[in-house]
């Protein structure tokens, strides 16, 4: 249906000129499943706790015993940002993450459909309480680096950089 | 607002809802029996293993006479509710078919349930994650509910379960099959950057290693490994993993393959410890957890409860066979042939479904094993050096377990956890010179944690972790994890933070600022304690104007621990309780309680000191 997304992208970027980002990356054999990530990450960015405010999943089915993380993949080639109709997704300066503008942001879903069409895959959403899309920015603003990171008592997730991303 | 102010949260608010309705002479199975299903402040953030649910009515496990008591469980659940906007809910009366309630977000709707009454706890949450989404959270009984077994559970996921009191059943007599949670909300805290730093900090201070030296959730090789045996937290938000989850396993007693969590007692079901010693094996051990809880059945009843009693009977010859089948606990088909007859009240069943102190008295017999393995109101031994001889603990320690039995209403241990397990067991990597440093500065004196002091300062531990008890169950918080007061971390051993900036935070004080931060309620670390007392005794007031309760009731605790102990402590002796020198003890509890030592009622000094001038005033009726 989008045939040409460049064309129609209004943050100023080209397929080729969207600098690298880092991401975070998590470790299965590590996880536990305590959902801490998430927690943090809402807290940190929202001041609320709640998966639903959250921008790294864990995606549970304990009757089967299972239960696995999903974190922004900040793809080379973001179907998110490449999506937004408005240029409300930029490339961050300092981490390269795809991060959304609020204030530009209109909520019209273009980036979570792009994303993925799976509901429980999706990692840009929608705030429930105000309708605003928000997804995992790396915490680009905080010293420490990304919170989730941090907060996992077992190590399961860790933080690579653009340039070390660019060399594996 | 006021009741959260004066109560938190979680069991203190339940316990001022049932002192409001529910009156004297309520059972367990009268319709007007409330199920109160509370969350506190915690419930859904981020503090360390926050992730719980409390169960509070009148119990029907109970003994000799159902009275009101408390349960409490981790997982999902609670947090869900939260998101959904609720705190809790009480429910009362009974509905005319099986239904079930459904919570999501705005919407609640009680819903026909029966497709699904019958079914156990598995197929039941399977059926309604179908129906409301894989997020929705469950609470839930199986067949032993809908049977009003005494012992059953409110189950949630595969191994989370209210345990303890029977409120499975409670949930069976009012036709409530589950309890069904969505909510897309979240919990807004106070200060949410104090709060992160105080959690960050915690979680920290709970692990031994750093979290890259931690170990994988994989085990290494072996049958655990073909088995996808993964370490995995519990409950939302819990830095630990006291649990492991196993997935596939081939059955033993019969053909098909399992997947349970199993945690805490479960590990029992193996056998393959020095006293409880039947020996199944791995792949049976699963396979009859995971039994258990399908059906529903609470594992501490059964696994120290009515396994230990029933070995025992049958070492006397006082019971040899159920209904005709000799007593295997090697088989693990027996095993499941035993909880399925009593999940459904078949034969024998029948009668162990009303736990091992009805049977008894049905029975007219065995009342001497069982006068060794329950200490009181129809609960078998937790962390008391006598019944319970999963859990170590020696003379003179367990004084501190007994006081905390003789003045609850159901097994102290549901969240009694801090003095016999926290800190004078599992902290014993240090000296006892540090650990009695830890105990003056968390009960006062070192003589509170010094094995060489038997009956010096032990009222003051015993009644900090009762109070510590109803804090834990309030806010909530685990009472495996909780409290912190010792530390690998400190070279004095006393768990202890700093937050950038904000200074030095004590283990003692961890609950404290964690409510403060994610509230913003301005009360001072002492008022907060000071709520908890105000439970305390709002639940001694319930018991004294609902059931009775006196100072007789609390001492018929003694002849249990009057009883030589189980396992000897480091004088290599194996001690007993001192009756006159305990009945002083009791006296200096009482005193320090605030309580009359003849009745050992709260005294209206007490009750008015804790702004309870209306509980007070019926009170004093009960005094004339």
């Amino acid at each position: 249906m989008e045939t040409n997304l460049e064309a129609r992208n209004l943050s100023g970027y080209s397929r080729g000129s969207i600098p690298r980002s880092g991401m975070v990356v998590a470790d299965a054999s590590r996880c536990h499943g305590c959902g801490i990530c998430e927690l943090a990450c809402s807290l940190s960015h929202r001041g609320a706790c709640g998966p639903s405010l959250a921008s790294i999943r864990v995606l549970r089915d304990p009757l089967a015993g299972e239960f696995h993380l999903e974190t922004c993949r900040q793809c080379a080639y973001p179907s998110c940002l490449l999506a937004c109709p408005f240029g409300a997704i930029t490339s961050d300066p300092k981490t390269g993450a795809r991060v959304v503008d609020a204030d530009k942001c209109e909520g019209c879903g273009a980036c979570s459909r792009a994303c993925s069409d799976d509901d429980q895959r999706k990692m840009i959403r929608s705030n429930p309480q105000n309708g605003e899309y928000f997804k995992c920015d790396l915490c680009s603003r905080r010293d420490r680096g990304p919170v989730c990171v941090e907060a996992c008592p077992w190590g399961a997730l860790s933080y690579v950089s653009a340039n070390e991303r660019r060399e594996t | 607002m006021e009741l959260a102010l004066k109560y938190v949260g979680g069991r203190g608010i339940a316990a001022r809802i049932a002192w409001d309705e529910i009156n004297r002479g309520v059972d367990g199975f009268d319709p007007e029996n409330r199920l109160i299903v509370m969350t506190g402040p915690l419930t859904g953030t981020l503090a360390p293993s926050s992730g719980r649910t409390a169960f509070c009515g009148v119990a029907p496990q109970t003994y000799p006479k159902p009275w009101y008591t408390r349960s409490n469980m981790g997982g999902w659940f609670g947090s869900e509710l939260k998101y959904a906007g609720y705190d809790g809910m009480v429910i009362k009366g009974k509905a005319e078919k099986p239904v079930y309630l459904s919570v999501n977000d705005d919407s609640v709707d009680l819903v026909d349930a029966r497709e699904i009454w019958g079914r156990d706890t598995f197929s039941t949450q399977k059926y309604l994650s179908g129906k409301h989404g894989q997020e929705a959270k469950v609470a839930c009984i199986g067949p032993s509910g809908e049977n009003l077994v005494r012992f059953a559970i409110v189950q949630s996921e595969t191994e989370n379960a209210a345990g303890q009191g029977g409120f499975g059943a409670v949930m069976g007599s009012k036709n409530l099959k589950a309890i069904v949670a969505r909510g897309t909300g979240a919990v807004k805290i106070a200060d949410p950057e104090r709060f992160l730093e105080l959690c960050l900090a915690i979680n920290k201070d709970f692990q031994g290693s750093s979290p890259q030296e931690r170990p994988s959730a994989l085990p290494e090789a072996g049958v655990a490994r073909a088995y996808g045996l993964r370490g995995a937290a519990c409950s939302q938000s819990c830095p630990w993993r006291c649990g492991w989850m196993w997935r596939n396993v081939p059955g033993a007693a019969y053909p098909g393959i399992n997947t349970t969590f199993m945690m805490c007692v479960a590990g029992l079901f193996r056998g393959s410890h020095q006293f409880y010693n039947w020996n199944v094996g791995e792949e049976a051990a699963v396979e009859l957890s995971e039994v258990s809880n399908k059906l529903g059945l609470n594992h501490w009843s059964l696994l120290l409860g009515i396994i230990p009693w029933l070995r025992e009977c049958r070492a006397e010859k006082l019971i040899t066979e159920v209904d005709g089948q000799p007593m295997d606990f090697s088989s693990p088909r027996f095993w499941v042939e035993l909880m399925r007859k009593i999940s459904y009240r078949e034969g024998f069943g029948n009668v162990l479904a009303d736990d091992v102190p009805r049977a008894v008295d049905r029975l007219g017999k065995g009342r001497e094993v069982a006068e060794r393995l329950y200490p009181a109101y129809g609960f078998p031994g937790h962390w008391d050096g006598h019944g319970d001889k999963a859990n170590p603990v020696f003379y003179p320690l367990w004084l501190v377990s007994a006081l905390q039995w003789m003045c609850d209403t159901r097994d102290p241990f549901s969240s009694g956890h801090g003095y016999s397990q926290n800190l004078t067991r599992w902290s014993r990597v240090f000296s006892w010179e540090k650990l009695a440093k830890i105990g003056e500065t968390v009960y006062g004196s070192a003589k509170s944690i010094d094995p060489t002091f038997p009956y010096e300062y032990k009222a003051e531990p015993a009644i900090a972790e009762q109070n510590e008890s109803v804090l834990k169950d309030s806010l909530p918080l685990c009472d495996q994890a909780w409290p912190r007061y010792y530390s690998t971390h400190t070279d004095d051993g006393y768990a202890r933070i700093s937050l950038p900036g904000q200074g030095t935070v004590g283990g003692k004080s961890f609950e404290y600022h964690l409510y403060v931060a994610a509230t913003g309620v301005k009360v001072s670390e002492d008022e907060l304690g000071g709520c908890a007392e105000r439970i305390f005794n709002l639940e001694r007031a319930i018991q004294v104007r609902n059931d009775n309760r006196t100072r007789k009731v609390d001492e018929a605790i003694i002849p249990y621990f009057e009883a030589e102990e189980n396992l000897a402590g480091p004088s290599g002796r194996k001690e007993s309780l001192d009756r006159s020198e305990f009945l002083r003890l009791v006296d200096e509890y009482y005193g320090l309680r605030g309580w009359d030592r003849e009745t050992g009622w709260p005294t209206r000094e007490k009750l008015l000191e804790l702004d309870l001038r209306d509980v007070e005033g019926q009170l004093e009726k009960l005094r004339q």
